[in-house]
């Protein structure tokens, strides 16, 4: 007995021993939690939106959004100026502004950060956000060629074709440091949006030397653009590597203790998975005491416990509520039991997207290759049903992809409504009819319509539910069968984009406000074109309005375009806008952004019930 | 005794490759890339070639061999990268870019094992307990009792006794934080969720051992002694009872430790299990390879430790 003890105590010792390991979180003024988890803290390599909003907060960029409309206002930089023709544009920035060690921020440092941001070496998301600017494909060209030519091992000449980038760069992009305050931006072409894209994550500026791990000794105080370059090897976050020549950076530098931002807040803690402590920044040039001073990100990955822990106070903000749920919340804070639920429409559609390619990879006949085919099930389609018995959080149906009161000056299409009878008259057209009375379609040779197959990915109920809706509606409206095929979100994202399928769920965000962030999708060589769809109207229409110069006949041509996309060509068919239920208790915190773009400042939080 | 350690010990690294094979080539047959996301905006594809290039993600023989030379320590060993790295180099995440997969294994392994081990000691008191109390009185009223609660404990899913707990504990009472990590008491929740079906069974192998013994001809010698009932059930009974309950603490002990996927989700506890899960549905690979072999070395290492631990208590074993 006295040896099971033992053993006992052992076990025991051994979990004392693991506890000391441990280390609790400090309490913060304002705690949010994410369901989705933060990939990186490095501004050019972002594409998420949890990710966005701490970069947001860690930096500044030139421009930044008035969060209740969405227009432009002044942040790094305090004023602007562009030519009459729309290709110059100066911006000043602020005198005072400053990296959280106490640096200068410069035009040098938008410079070197979007020089960073277009870098094929980088391998940013966003990196073609800058190819609008004068001579940025030619630099993206040359560094990829140029490393293309490298031969292979040869460390000399790949140091030396990496020491060449910062010139290259500056003798070929319309990107100019008039002084250590005014940067000048020359276009190839007319950006409408481009105030707005400055402010997007990608554009923000880092601190070159925390990027690049420069030695301490180095004294940047008058900005780094004032002494020499240090040797690649003493640069810890970076190197050149023999085999590719290309720029090899370690993106550990993105964490506290080497993380140097230039916004409202800075990183003081980050533990993978668990939690991120944001504190203010005292350096921060339009600091206000009304912030909340910390603020700490709690990271839950089960909905429902993440609910738990807003219902027991633990957490300030859910930012998106996905626990099955979340519709008997909305109902009660509709029927006043609640007023801590919030139902916020956002910058995206839900939608399906029909194949338009003639043949499967497989080799069978796509019968979605014929337009009148995709019309007729997009007509076929009671998205209110769906919307009212389905999803039951109260979206706004669409016709179009472009969300509805999302961008100013623009006015979606109505695209397809719910019409039966014009559905089953455009299939009869295509040539599928009901032959032999059994209820269902076939060919002229009696082949039935072949079984639609709906793909969609196994993450939520969700959109098994809808895909379910949609398989029954066309079996029942259009005489038509279709099966459900679930895949888990690797295999679904290859079916995808390899064209295997017929029908396939997605769920697109805008990131710019322009409708172009939505359009451009269906360009026929666009990387995201999974449907295939390859249309002159299309094509031409969104290069057209890529050289329109008057906004409002831009917006015109643009709404006529999707028109055309949504009503005549049809790879889309779209099911309503997405709306994100959040929770937070209005009475205890202000600032919080209504607007379907959905970027929350966390600097414009409001903590409301604070004692003074 | 030496010869079974040293051979097992030696035995280690075959395992391992043979675990580090097999992962390696289920993980490179998941689709796609674990660069790209499942969806919305993909980057140009000459940014995909590129980063592909950089992970030898374009080539599955060359991340093979460099992904084996780098964790297996061989790099280490030869003085690659001036030996800066850790000795067991297992890579960045491939998803997670800002950490490496030591830094999430240092970070994850020790909250999974604190949960794990907790849970396993909370098992071992309730299940030998209830094991005892059943196999003394076999069909008793108690006993049917005893036998119900490990069946409840073995069947009701760990989600919703979590759930469950949560709302309990930490809603309604507001005893413990609802979910996280941190104070001894963010672990009393999730410990006593990941027990119960543990101690279920320990409960049922305790049971079943003590009506075996108690059947044995050394009670009756015992008991014919006039030793004390008390007695012969700790001193003569119990150490034989309870040997099937220590072979199943080797793999128990590993399975409670590596992480549980359920337990850790619904009390949003960072550990190992969780994230091993989402990286094979991202097909993060050094992520995947890192976790399996420390797994893999942490499951042999605890048979090892059973298999010693079996000798020193039962006295037939040591000559085998």
């Amino acid at each position: 007995m006295l040896r099971f003890i033992v053993v006992l105590l052992i076990l025991l010792l051994a979990l004392v021993a693991l506890r000391q390991l441990d280390d609790p979180s400090p309490p913060a003024e304002f705690v949010f939690a994410s369901e989705n988890e933060v990939f990186t803290l490095d501004p050019q390599r972002m594409s998420w939106l949890a990710d966005m909003r701490l970069g947001y907060a860690l930096f500044e960029g030139l421009t930044a959004w008035n969060t209740d409309d969405f227009s432009m206002r002044p942040a790094l930089a305090e004023s602007w100026s562009s030519s009459p023709d729309g290709l110059v544009w100066t911006f000043t920035l602020h005198n005072d502004a400053r990296w959280s060690n106490g640096d200068p921020v410069t035009a040098h440092d938008l410079i070197w950060s979007w020089q960073r941001l277009l870098l094929p070496d980088t391998a940013a998301d966003y990196s073609n956000l800058l190819f609008p600017i004068r001579g940025a494909r030619d630099f993206w060209k040359w560094r990829t060629e140029s490393l293309e030519a490298l031969p292979e091992g040869d460390t000399e000449a790949a140091v030396a074709l990496a020491d060449s980038i910062d010139t290259t760069f500056t003798d070929m992009v319309g990107l100019e440091a008039v002084d250590d305050h005014t940067l000048r931006i020359e276009l190839a072409h007319r950006v409408p949006w481009l105030l707005d894209q400055l402010a997007f994550a990608p554009m923000l500026p880092v601190h070159r030397p925390s990027v690049e791990g420069w030695p301490e000794a180095i004294d940047t105080s008058d900005g780094w653009h004032t002494v020499p370059l240090p040797g690649w090897s003493q640069r810890r976050f970076i190197g050149v590597d023999a085999d590719s020549g290309r720029i090899e950076q370690d993106p550990r530098w993105a964490r506290p203790g080497t993380l140097t931002g230039n916004g409202p807040y800075t990183l003081t803690h980050w533990r993978y998975r668990r939690d991120i402590r944001l504190e203010a920044n005292p350096l921060y040039h339009a600091a206000n005491d009304d912030m909340p001073a910390s603020v700490l990100v709690r990271s839950f990955s089960d909905p429902n416990t993440a609910l738990l822990a807003f219902e027991s106070g633990e957490v300030d903000w859910l930012t998106g509520v996905s626990a099955d749920c979340r519709t008997d919340l909305l109902a009660q804070q509709a029927a006043g039991e609640r007023t801590t639920v919030h139902a916020r429409r956002a910058f995206a559609t839900d939608y399906f997207l029909f194949n338009c390619r003639e043949t499967l990879p497989d080799g069978r006949v796509n019968p979605f290759g014929d337009r009148r085919v995709r019309q007729a099930f997009a007509l076929a389609t009671d998205k209110q049903d769906i919307v009212d018995h389905v999803t039951r959080l109260g979206e706004p149906v669409t016709g179009a992809f472009t969300p509805h009161d999302s961008i100013d000056g623009y006015t979606p299409p109505q695209g397809l409504g719910f019409d039966v009878e014009r559905a089953r008259g455009l299939l009869d057209e295509a040539g599928w009819a009901d032959r032999d009375g059994d209820g269902l379609r076939e060919d002229s040779s009696g082949n039935a319509f072949p079984t639609v197959d709906i793909l969609y990915t196994t993450s939520s109920a969700r959109f098994r539910r809808i895909a379910a809706a949609l398989r029954d509606q066309w079996r029942r409206h259009l005489g038509v069968n279709a099966q459900l095929i679930g895949q888990d979100s690797k295999f679904f994202g290859a079916d995808r984009r390899n064209g295997n399928f017929m029908v396939a769920r997605g769920r697109w965000y805008g990131d710019w406000g322009d409708p172009t962030t939505f359009l451009e999708m269906c360009y026929s060589t666009n990387g995201n074109n999974d449907a295939g769809l390859s249309s002159d109207a299309i094509d031409t229409g969104l290069d057209i309005a890529a050289t329109q110069s008057d906004p409002a006949a831009r917006m015109l041509h643009l709404a006529r375009t999707e028109q055309v996309l949504m009503e005549h060509e049809v790879p889309i068919l779209p099911i309503c806008q997405v709306v994100e239920v959040t929770m937070y208790d209005p009475a205890r915190f202000g600032g919080m952004t209504e607007h379907p773009r959905l970027v929350q400042y966390l600097h414009e939080i409001r903590l409301l019930g604070r004692v003074e | 005794m030496k010869r079974l350690i040293c051979m097992r010990l030696l035995q280690l690294p075959l395992v391992l490759l043979a675990v580090y094979t097999l992962t390696f080539t289920l993980a490179w047959l998941i689709p796609g890339s674990p660069l790209e996301k499942a969806e919305g905006r993909r980057p140009p594809p000459e940014v995909q070639a590129a980063m592909a290039d950089r992970y030898d993600l374009d080539d599955a023989w060359t991340f093979y061999w460099s992904y084996l030379e780098r964790s297996s320590g061989v790099s280490w060993l030869l003085g690659e990268d001036d030996r800066t790295g850790p000795i067991f180099d297992f890579g960045p995440s491939l998803r997670h870019e800002n950490w490496s997969v030591n830094e999430i294994l240092a970070g994850q392994l020790p909250v999974s094992m604190a949960v794990g081990l907790s849970a396993i000691v909370l098992a071992l008191v309730l299940g030998v307990s209830t094991g005892i109390v059943g196999g003394l009185r076999p069909g008793t009223g108690l006993d049917l009792v005893t036998q119900g609660l490990s069946v409840v404990g073995v069947s009701i899913p760990a989600f919703v006794v979590g759930t469950v707990l949560l709302l309990a504990g930490g809603v309604w009472t507001g005893l413990f934080p609802v979910g996280g990590w941190g104070t001894l008491s963010h672990m009393v929740l999730p410990a006593v969720a990941l027990s119960l079906p543990f101690a279920a069974y320990i409960a049922r192998l305790t049971r079943t051992g003590v009506i075996e013994e108690m059947q044995a001809d050394y009670v009756r010698t015992a008991r014919s002694k006039g030793l004390l009932e008390r007695t012969v059930v700790l001193r003569h009974v119990l150490p034989n009872a309870l040997l099937p309950v220590v072979s199943y603490l080797g793999p128990a002990t590993a399975a409670a430790m590596t992480g549980s996927f359920v337990i850790e989700k619904v009390f949003a506890i960072p550990g190992l299990g969780m994230h091993f899960v989402d990286a094979v549905l991202g097909k993060d690979l050094t992520m995947i390879m890192g976790v399996v072999l420390v797994y893999a070395a942490l499951l042999v290492l605890m048979n090892l430790l059973v298999d010693v631990l079996y000798a020193w208590l039962d006295p037939r074993m040591r000559t085998a």
